[in-house]
């Protein structure tokens, strides 16, 4: 039998992406551009609370925002009519965003006069968990209609995000979601989580959230 | 999708360190994969040489894949047990709560070749 060479290799498969994701972060440094990843579900309102975060913010901050989708450019078109610069990212059927396509995305953008870049990632709440995309912090919202129980049912979203966004708290009368559990169980799962209550439908705790991210896109790019 | 986008990601990594070492043809890729990690072992298998396809120095290759136990430490009666045969719950005294000790990860480990 041909002999066997053996290559003792003995890392996680998403190595070779994590150490990507870092350089991706060092360039961002360097450029004086914060990138934020935001990652939730389908329908959980990600376009919508985008557009009122950047109608409280583009006064003050020079945005982009990349819209990742597998197909269609309904979202880029719509944060387009905010004034800001927009572009659609198509991830050929892959349910993710990886370093290198959000690098890539990066590029497209231009970030030489952006002060704020956003990643809308595929609706999803678990795969987009595990690819470390560059982002400075990640966001991730969940729905109020989805449910409190998400975080015992997708703990890894939950672990490697840095904000929550609970999100249509305007519909909480019609639905059994229980606000106490919901921050009991995702700060179980992340003790350090920031946890801001949304509408996007009706303005409610918007300007909390959007002041927050101000405050951290500032000392990122001072 | 899930998984097939992790097997991008370790033809990549795979091709990389071939050219690294100048391999000119991988026969096997040993991957360790906890129970707990979330994928589907069998879509792996089933997909690896769909994937590897696009890397010339994988064609025939093959996926060997070992699975990692998953065990928890219960944080309530500090019982030891393993996590996907108990549904996630300590079968002493029923709770949730639990230190996972392993099999979350999905490790690339030896390449044959």
């Amino acid at each position: 039998m041909e002999p066997v060479r053996i290559i003792e290799v003995k890392e996680s498969i998403f190595a070779n992406n994590d150490a990507e994701a870092k350089r991706v972060r060092g360039e961002l440094k360097k450029d004086k551009t914060f990138l934020l990843n935001l990652m939730s579900s389908p329908g959980s309102g990600k376009t919508t609370l985008l557009t009122r975060t950047i109608e409280r913010l583009k006064n003050d901050l020079r945005i982009g925002v990349m819209e990742a989708d597998i197909d269609s450019d309904v979202d880029a078109l719509t944060i387009a009519k905010t004034g800001v610069k927009a572009i659609q990212l198509h991830t050929g059927g892959m349910c993710h965003l990886d370093a290198g396509m959000t690098e890539q995305g990066l590029k497209q953008l231009g970030t030489n006069d952006i002060d704020l870049a956003i990643l809308e990632n595929v609706g999803n709440l678990v795969c987009p968990a595990e690819f470390d995309t560059g982002a400075v912090k990640n966001a991730m919202i969940l729905s109020v209609p989805e449910g409190h129980d998400k975080p015992l049912k997708y703990p890894l979203i939950f672990e490697v995000s840095d904000v929550l966004l609970i999100n249509k708290i305007d519909v909480l009368p019609y639905f059994d979601f229980d606000m106490e559990k919901v921050v009991e169980y995702a700060h179980k799962r992340n003790p350090n989580l920031e946890i801001f209550s949304v509408s996007a439908k009706t303005g409610e705790g918007v300007e909390v959230w959007a002041n927050w991210l101000r405050a951290q896109v500032k000392e990122w790019n001072r | 999708m899930h998984e097939v986008g992790m097997l991008v990601e370790i033809a990549k990594t795979v091709a990389g360190i071939a050219a690294k070492e100048q391999v000119e043809r991988v026969k096997y890729v040993d991957l360790e994969v906890g129970e707990l990690s979330g994928v589907l072992p069998e879509i792996f298998e089933q997909y690896y040489s769909f994937v590897t396809e696009e890397y010339p120095v994988l064609k025939d290759s093959e996926i060997r894949i070992h699975i990692v136990p998953g065990e928890a430490l219960c944080n309530d009666c500090h019982a030891l047990y393993n996590v996907m045969k108990n549904e996630g719950k300590c079968p002493r005294c029923e709770s949730r709560y639990k230190t996972v000790l392993g099999g979350q990860k999905i490790m690339l480990q030896y390449i044959g070749c």
